[in-house]
């Protein structure tokens, strides 16, 4: 009987992980929360070298303005300005009340107007999937409109459209305003546009404590994919609202002769976020990764320009003058 | 009126069996070193889950689920022997505290697949008639799937822990040995004479691998345009590590059918540690369910 009672003690006292595994770190102690979000930052966070922040000095100037005591609004405020102090709209605080945003897009000219491309230059556009296209030039240009990285395709879509395209001069493709999504709808897209196998740009990703370590630099390359290759000039449009898995896009055309960027300069978002969730609960995210075009040069996160430059003329909402600069490229 | 036409039926139904089981039954006797058995089981479970994912949350993850799994096993007097395949899938949720504005929350789809094997040796010395003692080495691989959208692209967490362990298993013979009789007011049993055991084992983990993500949890690697992988494109920077520790409990009570089948309730705990290089994972997982197995063969010794 006493076996079995020891048996039984034995098996009662292991079956119990929270005797074996670390305390139960959930806290909603804003002085705990702040601590870990610099820390989470400080290991992982890729730009800092880029961008030129003395993250040490944001913890100085920022943790004396919380307390033990402090409000969960004020925990949200100073976190916020926290992680606004990296540029970077690849990060973000989400709590259940708020979420906090950098917005690079508002801090610079817009220059898409959707009603104006709608309504004055693809009246009658198909849509295919994600894509709304039509003819323009009585028939000479291809017009793509792509509004979302994270708006899926098929190989059968992409090859509808081209091939609807096929005997055109050139095509337009906007991506303005795309604010990013899948990246391996960005290999997809640009499949297209490339003969042969290509290495297009490289990226890498922070593996150390120190603020400039990082891993061997990844090959990023294009391939040729699908039934139809589209082989003539392609003018891609971009702006500041061209973000994340666009701005991928952008860096990578500049390995293909055929593709030209037009428009503004690209809202940036070069590195790949992480996510994760803070003590008390609430959820982040912030760049862990650098993009890198073909020379190694890392310009990808502040933006990249287009090789023509074009504003759109916000005083004369029936022409856009982007599309109309890619148009006299292409006729 | 429903349910004493119910139990009667029950009542019936259960006296009928063990009236049979009576008639076909004799006990074989403790520990019945002459012959090796085969089994073929399949088990369901009621289970829970805890784990906790250091690199992405410092919260733990909780939540119910069921799991099933099936085993091959050949048990003689001499030896044990076990091959286990078990999934389990769990909805867990994060453990946060209170808010004083908004509640957050978590919430992650647990999924495990399993692959678990023992050979158990018989040690003479430190058994008797009543208690059975065998040792000896096991291995285990548990592959973790773990979705949790609110992650972004920390969203998907894959983990592998594998472990070389030393498992040692205790049988306590609790045989029915002669036919009992109750007299209740209103019935009467007889309890027929019945095979019983009673197994508890103990795994410890000696070697343990994990294979875990890298520094940044997620990682930009190389990407072959329309060629590439998405799995393999995730699991670029993963790499094994042997280190932390598994601990893995069995309780179970297996009573024997005639027929040389037998059913049996089960608890079982299993809870690991994997550091991996850079940050720890952390899991528990308790199931009480029940299994039958099926007498494949016996093999005399």
């Amino acid at each position: 009987m006493k076996q079995t009672f020891a048996l039984f003690s034995l098996f009662t006292l292991l079956a119990c992980e929270k005797v074996l595994f670390e305390k139960d770190l959930a806290t909603t102690d804003p002085l705990v929360n702040f601590e870990y979000l610099w820390t989470e930052v400080d290991k992982k966070y890729s730009y800092f070298q880029l961008k030129n922040i003395d993250w040490k000095t944001v913890y100085d100037t920022l943790k004396p303005k919380l307390s033990s005591q402090s409000t969960e609004f004020e925990l949200f405020d100073v976190l916020s300005q926290m992680l606004n102090t990296l540029r970077d709209d690849h990060t973000n605080l989400i709590a259940p009340f708020n979420v906090s945003r950098y917005n690079v897009a508002l801090r610079h000219p817009e220059n898409f107007n959707r009603r104006t491309v709608l309504e004055h230059y693809i009246p009658n556009a198909w849509s295919t999937g994600p894509f709304l296209h039509d003819f323009l030039a009585d028939g000479a240009v291809g017009y793509i409109r792509y509004s979302s990285f994270l708006n899926d395709f098929t190989n059968a879509q992409w090859d509808f459209v081209l091939q609807r395209y096929r005997d055109t001069k050139g095509l337009i493709i906007d991506l303005r305003a795309n604010g990013g999504g899948n990246i391996f709808n960005v290999t997809k897209l640009l499949s297209r546009f490339t003969e042969e196998k290509t290495l297009a740009g490289y990226t890498i990703t922070r593996n150390g404590p120190a603020h400039d370590q990082f891993g061997p630099k990844e090959n990023f390359f294009l391939t040729p994919s699908g039934k139809v290759q589209y082989l003539k000039p392609v003018m891609i449009l971009i702006d500041r609202g061209s973000y994340s898995a666009t701005t991928f896009c952008a860096v990578l055309t500049l390995a293909l002769p055929n593709v030209t960027l037009v428009g503004d300069t690209t809202g940036g978002g070069g590195g790949l976020p992480n996510g994760g969730q803070l003590p008390n609960g609430w959820r982040y995210r912030f760049s862990i990764s650098q993009l890198l075009d073909l020379k190694g040069n890392n310009y990808a996160e502040d933006g990249v320009p287009p090789q023509i430059q074009v504003a759109f003329d916000w005083s004369d909402l029936t022409t856009d003058e982007i599309i109309q600069r890619a148009l006299q490229e292409l006729l | 009126m429903f349910h004493r036409i119910l139990h009667l039926v029950f009542t019936a139904s259960y006296l009928g069996v063990q009236a049979q089981q009576a008639a076909h039954f004799p006990p074989s006797g403790a520990f019945d070193d002459g012959s090796g058995r085969m089994y073929f089981s399949g088990q369901m479970a009621f289970s829970l889950a805890t784990f906790r994912d250091f690199a992405t949350s410092p919260l733990f993850y909780n939540g119910p689920g069921l799991s099933v799994s099936t085993n091959a096993l050949y048990r003689s007097g001499r030896t044990d022997e076990r091959l286990e395949l078990s999934f389990g899938i769990f909805s867990t949720f994060a453990s946060v505290p209170n808010s004083d504005v908004l509640q957050s929350g978590g919430f992650s789809v647990f999924n495990t697949i399993n692959l678990y094997y023992h050979h158990l040796f018989f040690i003479r010395k430190i058994s008797n008639d009543q208690f059975r003692i065998k040792v000896g080495p096991a291995f285990n691989s548990t592959q973790n799937i773990r979705v949790n959208q609110g992650l972004f692209n920390n969203a998907l967490g894959l983990e592998n822990i594998a472990n070389l362990m030393i498992a040692a298993s205790l049988v306590r013979d609790f045989s029915r040995l002669k036919d009992k009789k109750l007299n209740f007011y209103l019935f009467k049993f007889m309890l027929p004479a019945r095979r019983r055991e009673l197994h508890v084992q103990i795994n410890s983990g000696i070697l343990n691998f994990n294979y875990r993500p890298g520094y940044a949890y997620a990682y930009d690697g190389e990407i072959i345009g329309t060629e590439t992988s998405p799995l393999n494109w995730a699991l670029q920077n993963y790499r094994w590590n042997m280190n932390g520790w598994r601990l893995q409990t069995r309780l179970e009570w297996l009573w024997y059918l005639y027929n040389g089948n037998a059913f049996s309730l089960f608890y079982h705990w299993d809870a690991a540690h994997a550091p991996g290089q850079f940050e720890a994972f952390q899991m528990a997982v308790h199931r009480m369910g029940f299994s039958y197995y099926f007498e494949r063969k016996i093999k005399q010794l």
